[in-house]
């Protein structure tokens, strides 16, 4: 390793090269090989000798010191060595012959025992630090060990050498020379040096004390040195001459090699970091520091501490303590507290300082424990700043930014700002309040979460705009509150960098307000700009100072001038109609001189003529003057054409009025009068009406039903009459309201014309029964058997009669007879005429009264009405309705004589093989009261009832009606509710009102329809009740699938045989077909019961019998396979829900879904739908949730499959139900 | 002028509904629905700009639709005018209380349709001018 100072190899290599040329030189050229007489020898060798003494003694004394500093810790020994070295060439030098005699005679022989063991003693000390150089610093005992033995070696040689010569061999011989054992030693000591020649170059990087250039010189000349001394011939030759000098000079260099590392470096390496150090510490502003753990010795202090403290370093030395009293007595006990606490780590301190100027500094003050060397006290170094400024900036930023808090915070503006990722780093009050968040939400909420029409990507194209521009922008954007509810807001923002990181600071503030006013202005604006467009009213002004006149947008557009055009009065005259010139000038000039007017003209716009009413208003400045005029212009040409076209109406009508003589004028007021009656009644007549019918007529027969004393029931008898009469009369007057306004429409459909006959006798006849009168019915054996007519409406009109027919023949003194009698008129290729009569023994009428008997309103007289009750209108409406059917009615009568109503009916021809005869009861279907005496020969038997019915009375009714019949109602209140329930439970039928709130009775059996079709869900008959008894109501329940249809009100009778129609067993012949359009899922009665209350059907088979047949072995083969494969799917759903891969198990559950519902495994087909939209809506809980249920229905399926199709079983055990 | 106003037109009456389209179509972009629940459903997905409510009709009143309008925030301000037969007073005020703007009487005439229009969009201008002035912080 070389460091400064060091020689180098070069002057080694010159120093060493040169020398062996001259030692060579001299050795193989004897002509250069001379001597000197021993007299001028001894001083030059003294002097040589003294020289190498001397250096032997600098090394001695360099190396010795050198002991306590590490890395130089094995050159005492090798001091030691040298110090044996020094005193043996000094006893050498005395011995040398020619020198003066030291208690033996002097010699060449005691020189030359001496020079050897001072040779061996360089030698081997050399060897031995060499080689000990790098370990460990040797202990005191060991360089005592050392010490000891050098002085026992000088001893010994001192001893022998001095007493005893006789016991060493003789080296020289003069005349002879040297002797061999001489040479001998002289080639061993070179040897040895030369070892520590490789030794030197082995470890020439890591020698630290010396400059082993400079000791591999020495060492070269002390071998040449040896080699000299193997060759001279006498002690004063040019060998023993040129040894010595060799020798001195080695010496020379191994003095050298020592004080250069040793002494001169440490020294200059010491003076360079010293002025490093007082560099650094004179230009830097902070004092460094070190003292003792106790703060009692200052070892070091900067310069630093002049300037910051005011006062001299030398105080601090002098007095360590003298820094504390600077210290401001504030601060004081506190740094007294930290000084005297042992000091673990860095730590530091601020404190004030009181300078002798009386100002005080801020110090910073940082103390860092200094590592331990050994045989020194501890330390503590560290590093006093002044950080005033620093304190001082501090604290205003510190007041600053309070101050600044305290506004924010209390700012009505929302104030906030937002990271670079959108997120919300700082917000006052009012920002988060605004937005319905809290502080909690501050770092976390992000900007899209609050606004509503910023998008995510929006937000980073935005925020890198707003960054670049380094402008505050001004936005009007809404914001979303929590609830979700948005509002309007201004946002002034700009981006800027807090500490490095961009950043969005905004403020905001709420003007929903503003933006509803402006909205709301805007659309009053447009308003009165749509009503003046409406109404074609546009507006001038006219400045009479600055002559100019604007005109409004539809002025322009009044007077054909387009808009924007520069207009002054010559431009308006310009229009006006020549005729009406005159008079708007006239009315003109009177404005400016102080008259408003008001004025119909005409102008012209192209070919076109307008009428125009304009107005014209004045302004008067403060003294009255007249300074604007401000008008309005209307376009009233239609208004004029409609005034005009009413005028010669009305004089058209008055001539025409002039002409009519008094009772015409009569006449026109009764016809208005009727009409007006009629148009009233019609309004009126609503379906409201019935509603509370309902509540009479169909609790009369619940109350009578409901064990009433004799006296009660013949009460309640009444009141049940009187309410049908009543409901007759109302429907009666509906029916005829209907056929006057002409909405009566008949639906022609074939019919049996027998069956009619007979069923409207035996309706009739409870009734004429009562009335004591027999019935008679003669039907011509010709009659077609089906016709093809409005059933319904030919039904009404025999009611009709026979009822009169009844009522008139009845209470009479002879007992009354009423014959029915139809039979065959004329027929032609496709029509056939009926006549049909109907006779009775009652009676009868006279010719004025047969005359009026078809008017409404009518009766035979008066005292009828008193006595047969009735509206009049029965005779009206049936005459109607034959000659709505292209028929004709007559009547054969006369006073007492009983009356004959005679019908033909002319009817298509039908091909069709049965009736198709409606089944409904509406209003105008039925005419019968259904006698409550009729006990009931049946019960239901508490099937239940799902009723959807919006009327609560209704509800009370209808619920008790069902009770009565023995059914269990469950009422909804609307569609919605019914359409739930109905998907909920089990329901034997649907009784449902066809006007309700949510979803209507139609709507109603339209979704429920769908909903079968779509899940094969068995079908509910649907039955329909409503106050409206339109015809076109019934033909609509049909086709949304509903089966039957019951006018309001419902006599408990009527109920009663509807529902049977579809609750009692009976044999599918006799159960009507339900009008559902058939769908795959429909199952045949026959097989396949409607489902029960006590539960679902796990598998309906009959699906798959519709598919496959009815073979068992193939069934049981496919429904064995399908369960097969769920089980598998089943798993496959298993696993994927639990490794949520959610896609999978969707795929799975619409796939089963699928197929469950093909085999009428409906549950289970339903389950996998509930599983597939619950995966579709990324519901991984929910779908796990749904998992044991799925597993507990194909359990159930597969049950069912081997319950009920056994092997070896070829028919059906039933259905089964979970 | 921008764009067209959106009118809503409630009326069970097709007549009054083609009068009114035939009146009004060259200054209204017309939406015509039958009765008062459609109504509802129309005002609160298309938000008019002006609702011609016929009183009477099947379902939901003109002046129950009215009501409900009323409580939604986004047509607090829609201005609504009633088509009435005959408005008496009660009539009237009823009409006023559950949140109408104006009223045309009917049997509606083409002649004077336009101007009633008008007077009632001008009554319903002014009513909101006032109401924006009266809303807004001195």
């Amino acid at each position: 390793m070389k460091e400064p100072l060091d020689f180098g190899w070069r002057t080694t290599r010159w120093i060493g090269g040169l020398s062996t040329l001259v030692f060579l030189a001299i050795w193989l050229a004897p002509d250069l090989q001379w001597g000197m007489g021993l007299r001028a020898y001894t001083p030059l060798h003294t002097l040589l000798e003294i020289f190498a003494i001397s250096i032997a003694v600098a090394v001695f004394a360099v190396g010795w010191h050198a002991r306590v500093v590490k890395v130089g810790g094995a050159l005492s020994l090798l001091a030691i060595g040298f110090l044996a070295v020094a005193l043996l060439d000094a006893a050498h030098l005395l011995s040398y012959a020619g020198m003066p005699d030291w208690v033996t005679p002097s010699g060449r022989g005691k020189a030359i025992s001496f020079w050897f063991a001072a040779r061996f003693a360089a030698a081997f000390s050399l060897l031995f630090f060499l080689l000990s150089e790098d370990k460990q610093q040797p202990s005191r005992a060991r360089i005592a060990q050392f010490f000891l033995t050098a002085v026992i070696y000088c001893s010994l040689v001192f001893w022998i050498v001095l007493f005893h010569r006789e016991w060493l061999p003789s080296f020289y011989e003069p005349g002879v020379g040297l002797l061999p054992i001489k040479i001998y030693l002289e080639w061993s000591l070179v040897a040895l040096f030369a070892a520590s020649m490789a030794l030197v170059w082995k470890k020439r990087e890591q020698l630290k004390i010396f400059d082993h250039p400079s000791l591999f010189a020495a060492l070269w000349l002390t071998v040449l040195s040896e080699l000299c001394f193997t060759l001279y011939a006498t002690t004063s030759d040019i060998f023993s001459i040129l040894g010595h000098v060799f020798k001195v000079i080695s010496y020379a260099f191994l003095y050298r090699a020592l004080v250069i590392r040793g002494v001169k470096l440490p020294y200059k390496l010491a003076e360079d970091s010293q002025q490093i150090l007082a560099q650094l510490t004179n230009n830097i502003h902070q004092v460094f520091w070190m003292t003792s753990t106790d703060k009692g010795t200052v070892y070091y202090l900067s310069s630093a501490y002049e300037t910051i403290w005011g006062r001299p370093c030398k105080t601090v030395f002098d007095d360590p303590k003298s820094w504390m009293r600077a210290i401001h007595p504030e601060d004081l006990p506190r740094v007294q507290a930290a000084v005297n606490t042992p000091l673990v780590g860095s730590s530091w301190l601020e404190y004030r300082i009181l300078r002798p100027d009386n100002t005080v500094r801020w110090i910073r003050d940082q103390a860092f424990p200094v590592a331990a060397v050994p045989n020194t006290a501890p330390r503590v170094a560290g590093i006093a700043e002044d950080i005033t400024e620093q304190v001082q900036a501090r604290l205003i930023s510190q007041s600053n930014e309070a101050r600044l808090r305290a506004i924010l915070k209390t700012a009505s503006d929302g104030i906030h700002i937002v990271d670079r990722h959108g997120t919300l780093v700082e917000a006052n009050d009012a920002f988060l309040q605004s937005i319905g968040y809290d502080e909690s939400d501050v770092g976390r909420l992000r900007v899209w979460q609050w606004h509503a029409d910023l998008g995510e990507d929006y937000f980073h194209t935005a925020i890198d705009n707003l960054l670049n521009s380094r402008d505050t922008r001004v936005v009007e954007t809404r914001y979303l509150h929590r609830d979700g509810r948005a509002f309007w807001v201004e946002i002034s923002a700009r981006g800027l960098f807090i500490g490095g990181e961009a950043m969005i600071y905004a403020s905001s503030r709420d003007i929903s307000k503003r933006k509803s006013a402006e909205e709301r202005l805007r659309l009053s604006e447009s308003l009165l700009r749509q009503a003046q467009s409406v109404a074609a009213i546009g507006s001038w002004q006219f400045n009479l100072q600055t002559q100019q006149w604007i005109w409004s947008d539809e002025t322009y557009r009044i007077f054909g001038v387009a808009v924007g055009e520069p207009v002054n009065f010559e431009v308006f005259l310009a229009t006006v109609h020549p005729e009406d010139l005159g008079t708007v000038k006239a009315a003109w000039q009177a404005a400016l001189e102080g008259a408003p007017y008001q004025l119909q003209y005409r102008i012209l716009v192209g070919a076109e003529t307008r009428w125009i009413e304009g107005r014209a208003e004045l302004e008067f400045d403060h003294v009255g003057k007249l300074s604007a005029c401000v008008g309005s212009v209307q376009d009233i040409t239609q208004n004029k054409r409609t005034e005009l076209e009413l005028t010669s109406y009305r004089e058209h009508l008055e001539r025409i009025v002039e002409m009519r003589t008094a009772e015409l004028v009569e006449a026109k007021e009764a016809a208005e009068f009727a009409n007006k009656a009629k148009s009233s009644f019609l309004a009126n007549m609503s379906h409201e009406i019935r509603t509370p019918m309902n509540g009479v007529i169909g609790m009369i027969d619940v109350l009578i039903n409901s064990g009433l004393s004799a006296s009660q029931e013949k009460m309640a008898n009444v009141i049940r009459d009187s309410a049908y009469t009543q409901m007759d009369i109302i429907n009666n007057i509906l029916d005829f309201s209907k056929i006057e306004a002409d909405k009566l429409e008949l639906y022609p459909e074939p019919f049996s014309l027998p069956d009619l006959l007979t069923n409207t006798c035996k309706l009739l006849e409870n009734f004429a029964t009562q009335k004591n009168v027999a019935l008679h019915l003669e039907t011509d054996a010709k009659l077609p058997k089906i016709v093809c007519g409005d059933s319904l409406r030919v039904r009404q009109v025999l009611t009709n009669l026979l009822s009169n027919a009844i009522k008139f023949s009845s209470g009479r003194a002879r007992p009354g007879q009423v014959y029915v009698r139809a039979a065959l008129g004329s027929e032609t290729e496709d029509t056939v005429l009926v006549a049909l009569q109907v006779a009775d023994n009652g009676i009868g009428m006279d010719q004025a009264t047969q005359d009026r008997v078809f008017q409404k309103f009518e009766q035979a007289d008066a005292s009828t009405t008193r006595r047969f009750g009735g509206t009049g209108l029965g005779l009206a409406i049936a005459r109607r309705l034959v000659q709505a059917m292209r028929g004709n009615i007559r009547i054969q009568s006369a006073s007492d004589q009983g009356t004959t109503f005679i019908i033909q009916i002319p009817f298509q021809k039908s091909t069709a093989a049965e009736s198709t005869e409606r089944t409904r009861y509406s209003s105008l279907g039925e005419r019968t009261m259904p006698s409550p005496f009729t006990k009931p020969d049946f019960k239901f038997t508490g099937q239940r009832i799902l009723v959807a019915e919006d009327n609560e009375t209704n509800q009370d009714v209808i619920r008790l009606q069902l009770e009565q019949l023995g059914l269990v109602a469950d009422i909804a209140a609307d569609g919605c509710e019914a359409f739930e329930r109905w998907i909920a439970g089990d329901y034997a039928l649907l009784l449902t009102d066809l006007h309700m709130p949510c979803m209507d009775g139609y709507q109603l059996a339209a979704a429920i329809r769908e909903r079968q079709k779509m899940f094969g869900r068995p079908a509910i008959p649907i039955v329909a009740i409503t106050a409206n008894a339109l015809n076109d109501e019934a033909v609509r329940c049909m086709q949304v699938g509903m089966d039957d249809y019951i006018s309001k009100p419902v006599p408990l009778a009527v109920l009663r045989a509807t529902l049977a129609k579809y609750l009692l067993e009976a044999p599918p012949a006799a159960v009507t077909q339900p009008h559902v359009a058939a769908t795959a899922f429909t199952h045949p009665p026959a097989i396949t019961p409607r489902s029960t209350p006590s539960g679902e059907l796990v598998l309906d088979v009959s699906v798959l019998q519709g598919i496959v047949g009815n073979d068992v072995v193939t069934l049981r083969t496919l429904l064995i396979e399908f369960v097969e494969r769920v089980r598998q799917g089943t798993e496959i759903i298993l696993n994927a829900a639990s490794d949520k891969r959610l896609s999978e198990v969707v795929t799975q559950a619409h796939k089963f879904k699928s197929s469950s519902l093909s085999v009428g495994a409906v549950p289970l087909g339903v389950l996998f739908e509930t599983i597939e939209m619950a995966g579709k809506s990324g519901d991984a809980a929910e779908v796990r949730a749904l998992l044991p249920e799925l597993q507990l229905r194909l359990e159930a399926v597969s049950n069912f499959v081997a319950n009920h199709l056994p092997e070896g079983q070829t028919s059906m055990m039933g259905d089964a139900h979970v | 002028m921008s764009e067209k106003l959106h009118l809503l037109l409630v009326d069970d009456d097709s007549f009054i509904a083609q009068l009114v389209t035939l009146v009004l179509a060259a200054d209204f972009d017309i939406r015509h629905v039958e009765d008062g629940y459609q109504a509802l459903a129309s005002v609160v997905a298309h938000q008019p700009d002006v609702v011609l409510l016929d009183m009477v009709m099947p379902g939901l009143s003109g002046v129950e639709v009215c009501r409900e309008m009323r409580k939604l925030p986004a047509l607090k301000h829609t201005p609504i005018i009633f088509f009435s037969g005959n408005p008496d007073e009660s009539e009237r005020r009823s009409g006023f209380d559950a949140g109408g703007d104006a009223f045309i009487a009917k049997p509606v005439v083409p002649g004077t349709l336009r101007a009633q229009l008008s007077q009632a969009l001008q009554d319903v201008a002014r009513r909101l001018a006032a109401e924006v002035t009266a809303d807004l912080p001195h």
